[in-house]
């Protein structure tokens, strides 16, 4: 466990977390991310899993040391209306051969959603007659 | 001629014999271990396992234990 990601070596991965959440009726289906090398080395990335057929993901191949990459996540359209707490892991070739998961979260909050996906409609507030019950 | 029928019927039965005695199921899983490396706190994170059913006999998961 990382207590504080920022923290982490040889590569710095921005945000830490891939949240891909929906909160309004705009579609939300990708995230962009970056990632810093910090050591005084060119590292390689590789994609070592992720789920199957759920994103798609555009990796840098390759971080001169010192410099920042960007990448992107995309969603399959067959996911975008459901709900998941995910992870992808990555490796690099450093000597150490590291390993860095970020977990990918999506959590949907649409108005008037479908409500075959369960949490996925918006919370109505409690009713005023049910509230004052109690007084 | 019954001897032979008889001899044949004994034949088929040793061949088949060990298949039916030694017939189990078998797990095999390719990669037991997976190394998430740097994980941030706090986090949901998963990993796929496949498990392969290479015995010769049906293979019944019957409880699984969390480490």
């Amino acid at each position: 466990m990382v207590i504080n990601p920022d923290s982490t070596y040889p590569i710095r991965i921005k945000p830490y977390k891939f949240d891909v959440s929906q909160f309004g009726e705009k579609t939300v289906d990708s995230r962009e991310f970056l990632i810093e090398n910090v050591s005084d080395s060119d590292l390689d990335i590789a994609l070592v899993d992720m789920p199957y057929g759920m994103f798609t993901i555009k990796l840098p191949k390759r971080v001169k040391a010192g410099q920042t990459e960007k990448g992107i996540l995309t969603l399959n359209e067959k996911f975008l209306d459901q709900e998941f707490e995910k992870s992808l892991t990555i490796e690099l070739n450093d000597a150490a051969k590291s390993r860095f998961t970020v977990p990918v979260k999506r959590t949907l909050r649409v108005p008037g959603g479908n409500p075959a996906a369960g949490k996925a409609t918006v919370q109505q507030p409690p009713d005023k007659s049910s509230a004052q019950s109690n007084h | 001629m019954i001897k032979v029928k008889f001899l044949a019927l004994f034949t088929a039965c040793l061949l088949l014999l060990p298949g039916m005695v030694f017939a189990q199921p078998k797990l095999t899983i390719p990669d037991s271990i997976f190394d998430f490396g740097y994980v941030p706190q706090n986090s949901g994170i998963s990993h796929v396992f496949w498990l392969h059913s290479t015995g010769t006999e049906t293979l019944k998961i019957l409880s699984v234990k969390p480490g």
